[in-house]
């Protein structure tokens, strides 16, 4: 026991305990009266005196009891707790961690064999214990308004924000901390640790060796130690990245059951058949984490319609135990070595096939086998449903802006494409001035430029600076260098000039799982009239194939994401390209990737990089509706297991058509619609154009429950801190009060005892 | 128990006899249990033979017995001389006896004067029927202008009387001596402390005669009642002590953290008043009176305790008729 205030109690308990006694000692200042005789009082007072039990204590009984209630007041004064756990720093971080796996159902304790048990998740715990830490931070007295201790509360999944900023007041606190809720995305925890470390203060205090003067210096990345609270399970991606400062304490508070397995889609795509686009794939992978091999039954469901079950069988995880990092502590707390269960978990697969032309929005369950419950055992709910946005077959309408190119045409014509329009420049001039090219997915713009900048190729002024000469659109641009785009001619390459050998060039490297030059090689490839170009740093311009001269082929793209280009500087006809197999090829990619219709081949979800239409929860959802485009809101899907429901927010349209909604929280069907044109893959609903995008989990260290016992954190390796084992400070003062209330009642009663008439 | 606020001592004889009372006195006379010798010829019985109409024996003669007393029928019936003897009769003494102490000036009514009054009305009803009357002041302080034919028993200075003093009027006999008894009565003014065995002891030694004694007092002496009560008894008188309490001692109105003192001697007790207290202190009064009526019914002395708010015709008419002190 502690107490908080000793010396204002020691300073009241020296003024009022003498006080007291010397009240008693003071002789009661009686009423004199004269009676007739006081023959029979004084037997009266012999008699009771004689007769009454202990009447030495009898007679002090109430200073005795006094001294009880002035004795309880004063400890009560003294504010006295018994300590919970002690931190070393008094600035507390509580970061709570909201990511898709804190949903797990394994908070309280291993999940239970019937579903229907009760189950906190473990974010449930995570935000409990959190609230208990704030509970037991030392409070500012009663007398003293500083010298409580101030936390702050951040909560983080693929991105973190501060919720509450350091204060100790523990209402504001306990508020953040409910305020929080779970979302379905994944955990990086770098982001949170250094908004922890932004907000407190930077001040390295250093003490001089001589002088022994401490000096405060600005800027050293120390800061006042403080203690950060993690509450996770463990499961972080960029646990590298997470620098606490050298000083602060870590602690590591986690929830979950380091055995807990779960079954989770981590990876879902479809793919068209090239030769009959409404042949439908629909590629599923499913991952286990059970030590045991499980059967599970995945069901697939298009427009909400079931159209498919597929059993699957996942064989077991491996799962190792490795030994752990943790330095052995000191204090003897955790003295067997730490060990880390690596689990590898096994993946599978199912393939769906469907027909259907139009566009979908599938949705993929994982479900017990032969029953329509959840799979038995299963931690994590969010990760058993994935969605996907499936865009109609489409052909795309292309434009040919040429003067007349034999080989343009003749690879063009074997293209499956909607439509084929070969334009002169002129006509094409019209048509922008018309503002009808948006008709096109594709132009082709074979050795010209629109615009008076095009007219002549460009001599290599730098032409970053200026504003593109091309409306937006997807261009593939042969044989020019449009100005704006971070793609410059070198200059001192003229075309037509210079002998042959100067001038020549093959392609050395290519960029082999760009989409584009995926399927093809250019080592047969001369190009007999090269054009150097250079591509800027830090443009939207990257070179995907490299010739023996400089970039060969340019991938360029505007920030805003107006326009799009492929620009092949060098004249393709100058070159023995158009003979080889692989221009056919490139050009059908490169017409298929600008169109978006890149889509339709195989694509997988990989980190940071989703197809069109998909996007992970924690990310920001950012598209580009059509021009024309207005009153544009959003439906967002309930949130799976946590009751929410659907709702809608109204988006901003930008003048671009750019719309951004987000970070995403939860998994679903998220649909923009709007007032206007549709794009290409859009649908109509009501008269309103119709997108919908899918957010998925899809992350398979993610749906990894089993929690880590340890964090190896960059600097340090945190050993996890049993769940529960916290215990908070318990103020004692109200039960002194009380128990003075109760003796003054008690000696209120004495006193009427003794003195009623 | 009090002190009484704002005595109005009374001054003259309407002051204790209002013409009411002395109306319902007036049929009333004086009895006793024990028949005494009487030094003059009165209206009662004696225990001598003597001269009156009532016939109680005879005797054979004697030589030199008065030949007026012999029964001559006898004699002619039987030839032989007897002497018929009759009762004589006697007057009697009433001697009241009022306490003066301080104690006894407290209590609302107070106490001395119901002693007065109730001691002037046995007066008057003793003097209307041709009784020797006489009054004993015990304690007190006596006013300088006594009346005439008032003894300085122990002749001290006549403005204090004493602690253990004793100031007396005697032998006061017929109607026309009442305002003397009256005056003697109000010359007394209650003071200072009283030693009841002292003042006992002198009433003891300059009585004459035997009779009916009355003796009013509050009997709560520090130094008991029983030595002087016995000496009171011892000499042959009819004794009636009458305990006057005022109603403040049978219920005290008391509460608070007090500071008594005694207004006799002076002594101080410092009580907080409680209910067990009071309770405690009427438990001991009560005991104190069963003892004190116990102590006189061994002794005979008859009893009666009253309280200082009960109206002296009640007490003299009901009270005092029932015991058989008057009739």
């Amino acid at each position: 026991m502690t107490f908080l205030t000793p010396l204002i109690a020691g300073i009241a308990a020296a003024i009022a305990i003498p006080s007291l006694v010397i009240l008693y000692f003071l002789k009661l200042r009686r009423r004199e009266l004269e009676v007739s005789t006081t023959l029979l009082w004084k037997k009266a007072i012999q008699d009771l005196q004689a007769n009454a039990p202990f009447q030495r204590l009898r007679r002090n009984i109430l200073l005795i009891l006094q001294l009880l209630v002035l004795g309880g007041a004063l400890f009560a004064v003294a504010q006295p707790e018994l300590k919970g756990d002690e931190f070393q720093n008094a600035r507390q971080i509580i970061l709570i961690d909201r990511s898709a796996s804190m949903s797990a159902l394994d908070g309280d304790g291993p999940l239970p064999d019937s579903p229907t048990a009760p189950t906190k998740t473990r974010f449930e715990v995570a935000k409990e214990e959190a609230r208990k830490l704030v509970d037991s931070l030392p409070e500012a007295g009663i007398f003293t308004a500083t010298g409580g201790a101030e936390a702050m509360v951040i909560a983080y999944d693929v991105t973190a924000e501060v919720r509450q900023q350091f204060t100790s007041d523990k209402a504001l606190l306990k508020a953040a901390i409910d305020a929080i809720q779970p979302t379905d995305a994944p955990t990086l925890m770098g982001e949170a640790m250094r908004l922890a470390k932004a907000h407190s203060p930077k001040r390295g205090i250093v003490a001089d060796p001589l002088s022994g003067e401490k000096m405060s210096i600005e800027g050293i990345d120390a800061g006042i130690p403080v203690t950060i609270h993690i509450w996770s399970d463990g499961k972080v991606a960029d646990l590298a990245d997470v620098k606490p400062g050298l000083s602060d304490e870590v602690i590591f508070h986690r929830v979950g059951q380091p055995d807990s397995a779960n079954l989770g889609v981590v990876g879902l795509r479809w793919e068209r058949s090239y030769e009959d686009p409404t042949k439908l794939s629909i590629f599923t992978s499913v991952q286990s984490t059970f030590p045991q091999a499980r059967s599970v039954d995945i069901e697939l469901a298009v427009d909400g319609q079931v159209a498919g079950i597929k059993s699957l069988e996942l064989p077991a995880a491996e799962i190792k135990v490795l030994p752990g990092q943790a330095q052995p502590a000191t204090d003897g707390e955790a003295s067997q070595p730490s060990t880390v269960r690596s689990v590898t978990p096994a993946t599978s697969g199912v393939v769906f096939q469907i027909t259907r032309s139009e566009g979908a929005v599938a949705r993929v369950r994982l479900r017990a086998s032969s029953s329509d419950t959840p799979p038995p055992g299963d931690a994590l709910e969010s990760d058993n449903v994935a969605f996907l946005v499936i865009p109609p077959a489409k052909k795309l309408a292309v434009a040919a802006v040429t003067r007349g190119n034999h080989f343009l045409a003749a690879a063009l014509q074997g293209l499956p494409l909607a439509k084929l329009d070969t334009l002169t420049p002129d006509q094409y001039e019209q048509k922008v001035a018309a503002k009808q090219t948006a008709e096109y997915d594709v132009i082709i713009l074979d050795g010209w430029l629109p615009g008076a900048a095009s007219t002549t190729p460009s001599s290599g002024g730098p032409a970053a600076g200026s504003a593109p000469a091309l409306p937006p659109g997807r261009y593939l641009i042969l044989g020019a260098v449009p100005p704006g785009m971070g793609i410059t001619e070198t200059a001192s390459d003229q075309p037509g000039s210079g002998d042959r050998a100067s001038t020549e060039s093959v392609f050395i490297d290519w960029s082999r799982d760009h989409p584009i030059l995926r399927n093809l090689t250019l080592d047969p490839v001369i190009i007999a009239e090269s054009r150097p170009v250079t591509v800027e740093r830090g443009s939207g311009a990257v070179a995907i194939a490299q010739t023996s001269r400089g970039p060969g082929i340019v991938d360029a793209s505007s920030s805003d994401g107006q326009w799009r280009a492929i620009v092949v500087p060098f004249d393709i006809a100058k070159s023995n390209w158009p003979f080889d197999v692989s221009f056919v090829v490139f050009m059908a990619s490169a017409v298929d990737y600008l169109g978006g219709a890149a889509d339709s081949s195989p694509v997988s979800v990989e980190a940071g990089k989703l197809p069109q239409g998909m996007v992970q929860p924690g990310s920001v959802l950012s598209d580009r509706l059509p021009l024309d485009a207005r009153n544009a809101r959003i439906t967002i899907p309930p949130a799976p297991s946590r009751n929410g429901s659907a709702g809608q927010e109204s988006l901003t349209v930008a003048a671009d058509g750019r719309i951004v909604f987000g970070p995403i929280s939860h998994c679903g069907v998220y649909e923009v619609e709007w007032v206007g044109s549709a794009g290409p893959a859009d649908a109509l609903r009501d008269g309103r154009s119709l997108r919908p995008y899918a957010a998925n989990l899809m992350d398979s260290p993610e749906s990894d429950v089993a929690s880590s016992d340890e964090l190896a954190l960059a600097s340090k390796v945190v050993q996890a801190r049993a769940a529960g084992s916290q215990k908070t400070d318990r103020k004692l003062w109200p039960w002194f009060l009380l128990g003075a209330l109760a003796v003054v009642m008690l000696e209120w009663f004495v006193y009427n005892r003794k003195v009623h008439v | 128990m009090l002190r009484t606020p704002n005595i109005s001592r009374p001054a003259r004889i309407d002051d204790l006899l209002d013409s009411q009372l002395i109306a319902r006195l007036d049929p009333l006379d004086l009895a006793s249990r024990k028949v005494f010798a009487g030094k003059l010829k009165g209206e009662r019985r004696s225990k001598k033979r003597g001269q009156s109409v009532e016939f109680a024996d005879h005797r054979q003669y004697v030589v030199g017995d008065d030949l007026r007393h012999i029964d001559w029928n006898i004699f002619g019936r039987l030839d032989r001389l007897f002497l018929k003897l009759f009762l004589e009769e006697e007057d009697l003494a009433l001697h009241v006896v009022i306490d003066a102490s301080e104690s006894s000036d407290c209590g609302e009514p107070s106490k001395y004067l119901f002693m007065q009054k109730a001691a002037m009305s046995l007066g008057y009803i003793g003097l209307v029927n041709l009784n020797r009357v006489a009054c004993t002041v015990m304690g007190g302080a006596k006013q300088s202008s006594g009346p005439q034919g008032v003894e300085d028993a122990a002749d001290q200075p006549p403005a204090a009387v004493g602690a253990g003093e004793i100031a007396a009027i005697r032998d006061l006999r017929g109607r026309r001596r009442t305002h003397d008894l009256a005056r003697f009565i109000c010359s007394v003014e209650p003071s200072g402390p009283l030693i009841f065995r002292q003042a006992a002891e002198r009433i003891a030694l300059t009585r004459r005669g035997k009779g009916v004694m009355v003796l009013f007092s509050d009997f709560m002496f520090k130094d008991g009642y029983d030595a002087g009560l016995r000496l009171l008894v011892g000499r042959g008188y009819d004794v009636f002590a009458i305990q006057v309490l005022s109603p403040q001692e049978i219920d005290p109105p008391l509460t608070g953290d007090l500071r008594l003192r005694d207004v006799e001697d002076g002594d101080q007790t410092e009580v907080t008043i409680s209910a067990p207290l009071i309770k405690k202190y009427k438990q001991n009064l009560a005991a104190y009176n069963d003892q004190l009526r116990d102590f006189c019914a061994r002794r005979e002395i008859s009893f009666l305790s009253v309280r200082s708010d009960t109206p002296v015709d009640t007490l003299i008419l009901d009270y005092l008729r029932r015991r058989g002190l008057v009739k």
